[in-house]
């Protein structure tokens, strides 16, 4: 069977699943958890993929490269659109507290663990090929999952605004890292990997001029195209692919380019953002289901000792360490608030902090179509084990933390 | 003129940025590379990573030309094809050299021809929401009359002419004389009866015309499109007959003329087997299971319109993507797949219909403007030079013919002016069908010396139909004062 038509199915079956009408099934707070991490997604696409049935191949994912690219870019586009100066400011300060925490954290000790597990797993290879996969798994590991609903549906709504913002703000600092990690390197004609450091400059500075100058067609084309949405999603798309597609053609992460169009386009002044606002909204679901379903067909299954063991060391950090640091950084907040503002002692929401974002799964397609190598797919496995077992690491801490948390509340 | 001034300009600025991605396409992925644990890398096919960039430059420099168009009065459809053209990997050999690396190369253009599919059963999908059974019944009479008339009028006289032209050129002889020549010619008349059903839905939302020009003009170009199936194989039938009785190459023909008969979604078991009994039982269970899986997608569309109702241009999307994917798994015909589902839902689903349809409108705008930029990139201007004695000749004559045979079916039927007078013109366009089948006559007859020049007439006919064809519908329906005086603001 064409493997694009099971991929289709599977996306309309995501679209029904996260519909209206399916709304109800999403109350179950496990439901909500499996369908919202994309996670049941990864795990269908594990079966279709060579790992299990093979329906899907691989090569058939990598001939319908221009799809992925795209789907990148719009991704890469969501997150840059959520950038904008006016809100930046408007954050309290208690915002980039945590988030400076949580780069601080990550940078250091998942850092250290991935430089470590690399060291034993990669004995054969040149250090320089370290240094992406490091980088990879850092920008997989900054902030956290947005989705606060499988937590607590009685959210308290300012720790609830402090996951999505925290969690916002630490995507676009993963797209960021990686993508220009991803432009530092690049394969001379025998295949080595090698620093380029000019070339890395200039590539840099034509990522930001595309930004900058397809940010400025999109205001002349949207102006030109008027309120009509045909015409605007054309303008849309067009920027987010020709954004990507550049990126890609250079073998660099269609992420970052995409990512910091969409933040150029939000700031311009004048721009008619709601339609744009609309495309962005609409497709939403469709990629977090086709992603999930990329990552598991791509995943290469057989990993070596040190990728589980760092897989589970990292996943133990998270859970260890990112709660609780959320938790004192956030709470130092209170020293300087009104009593009535104050946040809560306990909460589940400080144990949402353990789970990982699903821009891993977005980044590590992007890793594997810049390279499609087998060891790119193991690392795609290895950040997915740590996903899985970093979201359900919180629902058996939650209970817990939520019945304290009524014992405080008045 | 200034924005089409800023037009240029911003096209300027993104052929700039080609360039640089050009100039920076590193040399990965050569096939020695291998990864950190030795193992070889995927090197993909040349072409293939550069595309999605290809895709964003059409879908920005091809709309910016559409408007360019527009200002100037043209049909943006127009604007599309002209940008198509000039990025072409043809006119990149003609000015440049064979090997310079040009907006969209050769290898892309293969990956680009994908949007075709989706194109087509998008387009078909428009086509079947137009049609009112109930308006098409009533006006069956005008609708059969002009069809039957115009596509006779055009198959002979092309037929005769090409046999006259052909006639006089040499290379026939070797490959059966005058009943080769006469068959050569009677395949491209009937690649010369095909017009384009996405260039008139295209003009039709374009100018969001209504009345009874724009109403008939739709309804005659998809069933035309329908009696091509049954055309092709008549032609295919004589093609058989043919080849019992010339001695040369008859195998080759009939391939060409079953390949041919089956459009664009040919089969491999179809064309392996030309000369089978069931070739008719093959094509009635084509047909058929086209209305099948038509009927089956359409009441599955109203199905989620009904119950779910979300996310609806990227259901459309996929919707579309798995209408031209079933039917190429199956060997059935897109065309009347989307058809059949669009017409459903517009006649039987009354509720649901709006949303669709609204939703379709908002997705044709690009998929149009790809769509035609690609066929546009398909162009070779470099053959007319050529062949332009057959191609002006044919031209004109298919010209007259087409205008002949509207007016005598017009009259006959009492389709009354204005809309008479224009509904021609709704015949004109050629684009991707067209360009379909020439593809493959082109590969059928690779073997034999005439190939090139049979490709060339087709190709060079096409283009000069697709780039006056929207400009002489469009104005022929501002003639009949079917477009609304503001016609693209909401």
């Amino acid at each position: 069977m064409n493997a694009f038509l099971v991929i289709l199915g599977l996306i309309a079956a995501g679209l029904i699943a996260t519909s209206r009408p399916a709304y109800r099934l999403r109350r179950n707070r496990v439901v909500a958890t499996i369908i919202s991490g994309g996670w049941l997604s990864l795990l269908i696409g594990v079966i279709l993929g060579p790992a299990v049935t093979g329906v899907v191949t691989r090569d058939s994912i990598f001939h319908s490269i221009p799809l992925v690219v795209v789907g990148l870019g719009w991704v890469g586009f969501m997150v840059g659109f959520q950038i904008r100066a006016s809100l930046l400011f408007k954050f309290p300060a208690a915002v980039y507290r945590i988030l400076l925490a949580d780069l601080v954290f990550t940078i250091i000790i998942i850092g250290t663990i991935a430089y470590t597990a690399l060291r034993y797993w990669l004995t054969d290879a040149p250090k320089i090929e370290r240094w992406l996969p490091l980088v990879f798994i850092i920008a997989s590991s900054i902030g956290w999952k947005l989705e606060s609903r499988s937590v607590a549906t009685d959210s308290n709504e300012p720790l609830a605004a402090i996951i999505r913002i925290v969690g916002t703000l630490a995507g676009a600092i993963s797209i960021l890292m990686f993508g220009i990690a991803t432009k530092t390197v690049e394969r001379n004609p025998e295949g080595l990997l090698i620093f380029e450091p000019d070339r890395a400059i200039l590539k840099l500075l034509h990522t930001v001029m595309l930004a900058l100058v397809l940010g400025i067609l999109g205001r002349f084309i949207t102006r030109l195209a008027g309120p009509r949405p045909g015409h605007q999603f054309t303008a849309f798309l067009g920027i987010v692919a020709f954004a990507a597609g550049s990126a890609k053609q250079i073998d660099a992460s269609p992420l970052i380019t995409a990512m910091l169009t969409g933040a150029v386009v939000a700031n311009i002044k004048g721009m008619r953002l709601r339609q744009f606002e609309n495309f962005i909204i609409k497709a939403e679901h469709v990629l977090a289901v086709l992603f999930g379903i990329l990552a598991g067909i791509l995943l290469e299954p057989a990993l070596a000792p040190a990728a589980i063991l760092a897989a589970i060391a990292i996943t133990a950090a998270r859970c260890a360490v990112k709660p609780v640091l959320f938790k004192r950084v956030a709470l130092l907040e209170n020293a300087s608030i009104p009593d009535h503002r104050k946040l809560p002692q306990h909460s589940p929401f400080y144990y949402a902090a353990a789970r990982q974002s699903p821009i891993m799964l977005v980044l590590a397609v992007s890793l594997v179509i810049i390279e499609p190598s087998v060891f790119n797919k193991q690392l795609l496995a290895m950040m997915a084990i740590v996903g899985v077992l970093s979201e359900f690491a919180p629902l058996f801490a939650r209970r817990k933390s939520r019945d304290r948390a009524y014992e405080v509340a008045p | 003129m200034k924005s089409a001034f800023n037009a240029l300009l911003a096209t300027a600025a993104l052929l700039l940025f080609v360039f640089a991605g050009n100039a920076f396409e590193s040399s990965a992925h050569t096939p020695a590379a291998t990864d950190a644990l030795g193992f070889p890398i995927f090197a993909y096919p040349p072409g293939l990573v550069s595309t999605a960039k290809a895709v964003g430059f059409l879908l920005l420099a091809g709309w910016l030309f559409g408007q360019i168009a527009s200002e100037m009065g043209f049909s943006k459809i127009t604007g599309y094809l002209v940008l198509g053209m000039c990025t072409s990997p043809h006119v990149n050999a003609a000015v440049f050299g064979e090997h310079a690396w040009w907006v969209i190369t050769t290898d892309q253009q293969r990956y680009l021809l994908l949007v075709n599919d989706l194109a087509i059963a998008l387009i078909a999908l428009t086509a079947g929401g137009k049609i009112k059974l109930g308006q098409l019944l009533s006006n069956f009479r005008s609708i059969s009359l002009i069809l039957m008339f115009e596509f006779t009028l055009v198959l002979i006289a092309v037929t005769f002419l090409m046999s006259v032209l052909l006639a006089r050129s040499t290379v026939f002889e070797e490959y059966g004389g005058l009943t080769t020549t006469i068959l050569v010619a009677l395949v491209i008349a009937v690649v010369a009866t095909a017009n384009s059903p996405a260039v008139v839905i295209a003009v039709l939302a374009e100018t969001r015309a209504k009345g009874p020009m724009a109403d008939t003009s739709l309804a005659v170009t998809v069933c035309k499109d329908l009696l091509l199936i049954i055309v092709f194989a008549i032609t295919l039938a004589l093609a058989t007959t043919a080849a019992d009785n010339a001695s040369v190459s008859a195998q080759s023909l009939t391939d060409a003329a079953v390949t041919v008969a089956q459009d664009a979604s040919v089969t491999a078991e179809y064309a392996a087997d030309p000369r089978s009994d069931s070739i008719w039982l093959k094509l009635t269970k084509q047909i058929g299971g086209s209305l099948l899986v038509g009927i089956a997608v359409g009441a599955l569309l109203a199905w989620y319109l009904r119950r779910i109702r979300a996310h609806l241009i990227i259901v459309l999307t996929l919707g579309s993507f798995a209408i031209a994917l079933i039917a190429e798994q199956l060997g059935l015909k897109t065309l009347i797949v989307g058809l059949v589902a669009g017409l459903l839902i517009a006649n039987r689903y009354n509720e649901e219909k709006e949303s669709l349809f609204e939703s379709i409108e908002d997705l044709s705008v690009p998929i149009y403007v790809l769509f035609f930029a690609v066929a546009g990139s398909k162009i070779n201007p470099s053959l007319l030079a050529e062949v332009w004695i057959f191609v002006v000749s044919l031209v004109v004559l298919r010209t007259i013919a087409i205008w002949s045979g509207t007016a005598i079916g017009c009259r006959l039927s009492g389709f009354q002016p204005p809309a008479s007078r224009g509904i021609w013109t709704a015949f004109i366009p050629q684009a991707g069908i067209s360009l379909a089948l020439a593809t493959i006559v082109a590969a059928q007859f690779e073997s034999f010396a005439f190939s090139d020049k049979i490709y060339a007439i087709l190709l060079s006919s096409i283009a000069i139909h697709e780039l006056i064809g929207p400009i002489l519908f469009k104005s022929a329906l501002e003639r009949a004062g079917e477009v609304k005086a503001q016609p693209e603001i909401r």
